[in-house]
């Protein structure tokens, strides 16, 4: 299962479509497959995003917040979305990876700061 | 056919001698100096997430807008390595590359090309670019691109062959003649 991030410095973006950069990640269900891959975007845009995550056939999004048209096109795509997530993507992969992830959640390390 | 003068041979023949102390002192000192590299973009939140991300790696990453500020870095700085980003509908971005390669050819260029920019990226190629990657770009990717294009500018040219010693060597079929005729 391809999971993608988007990031911003070291939190998860929070906005999808001002995200710059994008973290994946697989898994088999119970631990990471292979390293952590960072992808760099040459500008922001949702539509270059959307782009990337059909292109790279990711099974699951983890952004913040995203607008109801592409929510829908991601589901429509059977893509799994967790938004309105906030705190650090480290954080937030090993939810997504344990499961334990929920779209709203505010993360520990989100209220540690 | 004779295809080089005696200077030439021994300057060949020197160069194997040289190559194999060359090689071994760059797989000892690399790992100590930080490779220079310098990315030329007009997108500046790219340049500085890139630049950022270089930095952590361990290189010495610097950014420039492009045009004449890029040219006076790269007098300045010498960098190893410079990651051009290509525009679309700017062709003028390979002059870049030429006064690059004019000022020094051993300097390794990284093409970065996006939607409409591939011509100008096989155009790049052909004018001595290290090689050139699509958008967006991944940086693991990235970072091995530009220790590859490190490590080949780290292999000794020879002024007037134009390519590095190394593999011009390789691809001469007559070296037995030419070392026989340095010696005779």
């Amino acid at each position: 299962m391809k999971i993608l991030l988007t990031v911003h410095d070291k939190s998860i973006a929070p906005r999808f479509d001002q995200a710059t950069e994008v973290i994946i990640a697989e898994h088999d269900g119970h631990r990471m497959v292979g390293d952590l891959r960072t992808i760099i975007l040459s500008r922001r845009g949702a539509e270059d995003l959307s782009d990337l995550i059909v292109k790279e056939g990711i099974d699951c999004v983890v952004c913040g917040g995203i607008e109801e048209n592409y929510y829908r096109f991601f589901t429509w795509k059977k893509i799994t979305v967790f938004d309105g997530i906030i705190g650090s993507h480290s954080e937030a992969l090993q939810m997504a990876i344990s499961g334990t992830l929920r779209s709203g959640t505010i993360l520990p390390s989100a209220v540690e700061e | 056919m004779v295809w080089a003068s005696r200077q030439e041979v021994t300057v060949v023949f020197l160069g194997i001698l040289i190559f194999p102390v060359c090689h071994a002192s760059n797989t000892l000192v690399l790992p100590m100096q930080k490779i220079k590299v310098l990315i030329i973009s007009e997108e500046p939140e790219f340049t500085d997430i890139l630049t950022d991300r270089l930095r952590s790696w361990g290189f010495t990453a610097n950014a420039a807008g492009g045009g004449d500020e890029a040219m006076s870095m790269v007098t300045q700085s010498r960098p190893d390595v410079v990651i051009l980003s290509l525009r679309s509908g700017h062709g003028h971005d390979l002059d870049t590359l030429s006064m690059i390669k004019n000022l020094d050819a051993t300097i390794e260029v990284i093409l970065l090309t996006c939607k409409g920019t591939a011509i100008a990226g096989m155009k790049g190629i052909e004018q001595g670019a290290f090689d050139c990657m699509h958008q967006p770009i991944e940086l693991g990717v990235l970072i091995e691109k530009i220790r590859r294009a490190h490590a080949q500018r780290s292999v000794p040219y020879i002024k007037g062959f134009g390519v590095p010693l190394f593999p011009s060597i390789l691809a001469c079929e007559q070296v037995p003649e030419l070392l026989s005729s340095l010696f005779a």
